[in-house]
């Protein structure tokens, strides 16, 4: 479950503005498509007078390799203007967010208030409208989320080994 | 050589009319056959496009370091084999008969539904729908069209029901908006249609005068002199 308040101890730089954070699967194709809907989102963005802070975290499990990110997330997450992409190194700061599935979206006001918890798609690796993206906008606008917490389509952060585990 | 009494006009105007009608029944049926077959690679060529394309687009599901094959894949390896066989067999074996073109016209359409969501719903995509009933036009048989335009409007109005954003790209559509949908099927089919319409004439023209022609070479006597140059 998604914390209430922004954690302090993030290690993620704040200047006052509201945050966003998207976790990420770095392999994951449905959440290319949430990335895709992010960028879309970002333009929206543009007319606030206090835009949010963008922030991609991508999980690294122990003992992945240095090309581990490599993917097409970080190929999306490239044209993104804006966005700053941190690795996140055993899926810690994933854990301490409460997020378990790739593209979960994670919004904080200014305040430090969690405003908006969930995907920004409406089906698996489906892009176009989501009930998630209006309610990130309803909240930076003031207007009240009207459904703050939506359903994320992705794969899993964390897994078992499986049949195949890729070093 | 012109016939010289009523009875003979009937007589001949009668083997022209059913010369007319074989040659124009064996034209069409040359190109229910030929579209079949056009069908046929189609099929196979989607069956494998749908393939590549899990496969590029969305080969895996991940938890954490582990990954098996998506059911992307296994859609459109199955379920894209399941739409493409049977039109494949009626292609090669009841070419021009009327249940394999009909049969054809409802999997390309469900190949439309397929393919978009094997691309995650992109617009682009839903192209393909449009497209298909254009090559459904080349049977020019206006009911095949009309099973494409049903195909087509029942899946958006099912998907629609309970699924819709995989229809629409949004979970908020109106029941009725697959009407708006059909809507835009209905028009290209109406110009389609007329279309069709158009080829069946000239084909009918084709097959008159080719039967003129055959009555005439028939009348003309073998020892007929040549034209005086």
């Amino acid at each position: 479950m998604a914390p209430q308040l922004w954690p302090a101890d993030a290690g993620v730089p704040r200047d006052g503005r509201p945050v966003l954070v998207m976790i990420a699967h770095p392999k994951c194709a449905c959440t290319r498509a949430s990335l895709h809907e992010l960028q879309r989102l970002s333009t929206r963005f543009e007319a606030l007078p206090s835009p949010p802070a963008l922030y991609l975290s991508i999980i690294a499990p122990a003992g992945a390799g240095p090309d581990w990110a490599d993917g097409p997330v970080l190929a999306a997450a490239a044209s993104i203007r804006g966005l700053n992409v941190y690795l996140d190194p055993g899926g810690q700061f994933a854990g301490r967010l409460g997020a378990t599935t790739s593209g979960h979206v994670l919004l904080y006001g200014a305040d430090s208030r969690l405003l908006f918890s969930g995907g920004i798609t409406s089906a698996r690796a489906h892009e176009g409208d989501a009930a998630g993206q209006e309610a990130i906008v309803a909240a930076l606008y003031g207007r009240g989320a009207s459904s703050p917490v939506t359903p994320v389509f992705g794969c899993a952060l964390h897994g078992p080994p499986g049949p195949e585990e890729v070093p | 050589m012109t016939a010289s009494n009523p009875d003979d006009v009937d007589a001949l105007a009668a083997r022209l009319t059913a010369k007319a009608e074989g040659s124009y029944a064996a034209l069409l049926r040359q190109c229910h056959e030929r579209t079949d077959r056009t069908f046929l690679w189609l099929m196979v060529g989607q069956w494998l496009f749908g393939i590549l394309l899990a496969l590029t687009v969305s080969p895996y599901a991940w938890e954490g370091r582990s990954r098996t094959l998506s059911n992307h894949v296994y859609a459109a390896v199955f379920l894209g084999g399941a739409l493409s066989a049977l039109p494949i067999a009626l292609a090669l074996l009841r070419p021009g008969w009327v249940g394999t073109r009909h049969v054809i016209a409802f999997s390309q359409m469900m190949w439309s539904a397929l393919l978009v969501h094997l691309t995650g719903g992109r617009i682009e995509t839903h192209f393909h729908v449009f497209g298909s009933l254009a090559f459904l036009a080349f049977y020019r048989d206006w009911k095949v069209l009309v099973t494409g335009t049903l195909t087509v409007s029942a899946d958006h109005f099912f998907r629609g029901l309970f699924i819709p954003e995989s229809v629409y790209g949004t979970a908020d559509a109106s029941i009725y908006r697959f009407l708006e949908h059909a809507g835009w099927v209905v028009f290209e089919v109406a110009v389609l249609l007329f279309s069709v319409r158009q080829g069946l004439r000239e084909m009918r023209r084709i097959a008159e005068n080719g039967a003129q022609l055959e009555a005439l070479s028939e009348r003309l006597p073998l020892d007929a002199a040549p034209l005086a140059r």
